[in-house]
């Protein structure tokens, strides 16, 4: 019997390896295998029976049941395709069912036999659907050769009924012994089913491990076969989805050079094949893999599947393109930019430096900085240089380099190591070529040294001129005063005038030689100032001679320094003596009578002033801004002040010294002017 | 007796005028022209006002300057710096009683000089 198992196996085993746990086409050819065995176990004997026993002795309602059974199994055969093949088992059942029926037609004696009959299809039916195909097959051949049994006992002989008993519990002994041996070999299978479904498991695990998603695909639908987890992360819900709408959610297989199809690649050429694709996750977003495929072959070297896995590459692919946009604007950059290695050798150098050097990067690369040693450093120079960077500094400064060409060139250079793990391994230089800004500075230069020579020979100029008119001066009014004593004899009223006059007019132009000094020196742009620590009385030293005018003219010429005031003051006197010889000049000259004051006092914590005040004529308040402008715009001021250069220049003397001028007059009340200075902190005491 | 005073200029008109200001202010004039002979002769004499030319051929003003202010026997002498050059005056007026600017004024010498011998100072009573 178990041999009969064996060889049923063999008989319904496909040629091909496929698992039958998996194969409805299997179950089909079981189905069509049992069908063939009803009929020739039970149908076709029936049939002949028919045919050679007399006509008159012929059933033949139950002829036609026979031929309604053939017809049903025929069903079944067209039935029996998966899953649908359990149709046709239940079209046969049906066959036999009516067959049965008949049998306990009234007035044969056979009811008890029909009735154990009938228990016995419900038996085959149960078994049917508890021990499954087998099972149901080793009934079948029971019932059949029962059957048989039974129809040639009552067509040959007369009927016993006791007899069809005892044959009908003889057929379900047999039936019993199916269901035990079945049971026996069903265990077996059982435990090669189990030891298949690990190893299934196993393999399962083992490409559930590949973190990237990892699956088989059929060559011709491109679908999906096997899948580890990571693909079914990706949305694999259905079973046989396609890989283009898993990965790429589309609706056709990839294609063209943008969006290479490695299957096709893979189909076509018989070998392994990589590329880059963008695939897509569940929610949409993007991202870069990097897609491997294997070709499958079967046993006549048809590719027909393809097993492809795919890593995310999207980390890489963005620092990629990050590398590529920094290398886009080194390829672009302004600046030469040239890599070296840790030796100095050049590895790179971008079309700016090709420009700059006239040397193309295939003439660069290779070679060491000094293809463009002019010569016009030091050997210390370069040497600095490179203890400098060696030692993981960044080097910059300006450096004459030699183009191809021979000519040199100016470059302000940015030189630093690049560092591995503390290692330097290469050297990025930038380079400006500032040739046109060196010949601009040294042309700046050139002019401003030219400027300040003309201007220091200006200055020496005038106060050569001036130093020398003075004495000359000196002598004219000195001996016009001289004259005026009576020295040299009796002079009489209209000589004193023309005396008086020729010393007045001197005065003038002396006054006129101090304020041009004084202007050309604020004109030269700075003014030299020579702060140091003096007495405030220092400032009155030079007064004297104002005062001898103001008390030659009968007016009081009163000094005062408040004792507020620090007794060291830290400026430069000389243009404070300036200022206040131009205001005491001012003041003594126009005023006729009363007095004159000047004042050296306090103003509050941090400030100092130069006061001068008079009763002179005053001035209207809407010439207080104006008489401090250029003397040419000040034609108003000049007929009624008689002055305006002295003031103009006054005022810009206060502002260079960091001080404020400010006047307080009114016509017929006379002027102040107050010139305010900070003290200077720390240094006044 | 009349105080002695010494004039060291180099332009004779000048040394004429300074001479007359002072000599009419009630003093015995010597002029110099000479720097180092200026020097030889303070050395040698006490004197109360000196006029002293900071530009002068040889040895300058400014070294006469300081070497009446380091004798001991000039101690009471006053004196009169005259410059035409404001700056240089300026730079060691600290060493002078009076600065007076070239160009300087018969009359204000003068007046300036008696008062010295008058009342010992220059400044207005």
């Amino acid at each position: 019997m178990k041999m009969l198992l064996a060889s049923l196996d063999r008989l319904l085993t496909p040629s091909s390896a496929v698992p039958k746990e998996s194969s409805g086409w299997y179950r089909a050819r079981l189905t069509m295998t049992v069908s063939a065995l009803v009929l020739a176990f039970y149908f076709i004997p029936e049939l002949v029976l028919h045919l050679i026993v007399p006509q008159d002795q012929v059933d033949w309602r139950e002829t036609s049941i026979i031929l309604g059974g053939f017809a049903l199994v025929a069903l079944g055969f067209l039935f029996a395709r998966t899953p649908r093949y359990r149709w046709g088992i239940w079209l046969t059942l049906g066959g036999w069912t009516f067959d049965v029926l008949f049998d306990i037609a009234p007035g044969e004696g056979f009811e008890w036999s029909a009735t154990i009959e009938v228990w016995l299809i419900f038996g085959l039916v149960m078994a049917f659907l508890l021990l499954d195909v087998r099972g149901y097959i080793l009934f079948a051949i029971a019932q059949a050769a029962a059957t048989a049994a039974v129809v040639l006992w009552r067509h040959v002989t007369v009927a016993s009924l006791n007899f069809t008993i005892e044959i009908y519990l003889a057929a379900t002994f047999l039936l019993g012994l199916g269901v035990w041996l079945r049971q026996l070999d069903y265990s077996q299978c059982k435990q090669a089913q189990a030891a298949l479904q690990a190893q299934k498991d196993y393999l399962q695990k083992v490409i559930d491990g590949v973190q990237s998603p990892f699956y088989v695909v059929d060559v011709h639908d491109y679908r999906i076969r096997l899948a580890n987890r990571a693909a079914r992360d990706l949305g694999l819900v259905e079973e046989r989805v396609t890989c283009y709408a898993l990965t790429h959610h589309r609706s056709e297989p990839c294609g063209g050079d943008e969006h290479p199809c490695p299957l096709q690649h893979v189909r076509v050429r018989r070998e392994p094949h990589t590329t880059e694709h963008i695939h897509f996750r569940p929610d949409g977003s993007a991202y870069y893999v990097e897609v491997r495929g294997y070709p499958l072959f079967d046993a006549q070297g048809n590719v027909v599947q393809m097993v492809e896995y795919s890593v995310d590459i999207t980390e890489r692919k963005l620092a990629e393109a990050e590398i590529r946009k920094l290398q886009q604007a080194v390829e672009h950059a302004a600046s030469g930019v040239a890599i070296t290695d840790a030796e100095g050798v050049y590895e790179y150098v971008n079309p700016t430096f090709e420009r700059m050097t006239g040397y193309s990067r295939q003439e660069v690369v290779g070679q060491t900085p000094r293809l463009l040693k002019s010569g016009y450093h030091s050997t210390e120079f370069y040497a600095e240089l490179w203890k400098t960077i060696k030692s993981g500094q960044v080097w910059q400064g300006e450096m004459v380099n030699r183009r191809k060409d021979g000519s040199l060139y100016w470059e302000l250079q940015t030189i630093a190591p690049v560092q591995v793990n503390g290692k330097i391994t290469h050297f990025v230089a930038i380079k400006l070529d500032i040739t046109a800004q060196k010949e601009l500075e040294k042309q700046l230069r050139e002019a401003k040294e030219a400027a300040e020579q003309a201007s220091a020979f200006k200055s020496r100029l005038m106060a050569g001129v001036s130093h020398d008119m003075r004495t000359p001066l000196g002598s004219i009014i000195g001996y016009a005063e001289l004259l005026m004593s009576g020295a040299f004899g009796e002079v009489n009223e209209q000589q004193q005038q023309i005396l008086q006059t020729i010393a007045d007019s001197a005065s003038r132009l002396s006054d006129f030689i101090r304020g041009m000094l004084t202007r050309a020196e604020l004109e030269s742009g700075k003014l030299r100032l020579q702060p140091r620590s003096f007495s405030p009385d220092e400032l009155f030293k030079s007064l004297s001679t104002y005062e001898h005018v103001a008390q030659r003219k009968g007016l009081a010429f009163q000094r005062e320094i408040d004792p507020a005031l620090p007794g060291t003051l830290y400026a430069d006197p000389y243009w404070l003596e300036q200022i206040l010889i131009n205001l005491v000049d001012n003041a003594v000259k126009y005023t006729e009578r009363g007095s004159v004051w000047v004042r050296l006092r306090r103003v509050d914590e941090r400030h100092w002033a130069m006061e001068v005040q008079d009763t002179g004529m005053g001035i209207p308040a809407k010439l207080h801004e104006r008489i401090f402008e250029e003397f040419e715009q000040a034609e108003e001021v000049k007929r009624i002040q008689g002055v305006g250069l002295g003031l103009s220049i006054v005022k810009e003397l206060v502002k260079r010294l960091g001080g404020e001028i400010r006047l307080r007059s009114a016509p017929g009340e006379g002027s102040t002017f107050t010139v305010i200075f900070p003290l200077e902190e720390g240094k006044e005491r | 007796m009349k105080p002695e005073a010494l004039i060291i200029e180099d332009d004779a008109g000048q040394r004429e005028i300074f001479s007359a200001a002072v000599q009419q202010a009630g003093y015995n004039v010597t002029c110099l022209s000479d720097g180092a002979q200026a020097l030889e002769y303070l050395k040698q004499h006490t004197v109360a006002l000196v006029v002293l030319d900071l530009h002068l051929p040889g040895l300058g003003g400014e070294h006469i300057a300081r070497s009446i202010r380091s004798m001991p026997h000039l101690k009471a002498t006053r004196l009169i710096l005259a410059s035409a050059d404001d700056r240089l005056a300026g730079m060691i007026s600290e060493l002078a009683d009076l600065v007076l600017l070239k160009p300087i004024s018969f009359i204000q010498l003068r007046d300036l000089a008696t008062r010295l011998r008058t009342t010992g100072d220059f400044s207005a009573p």
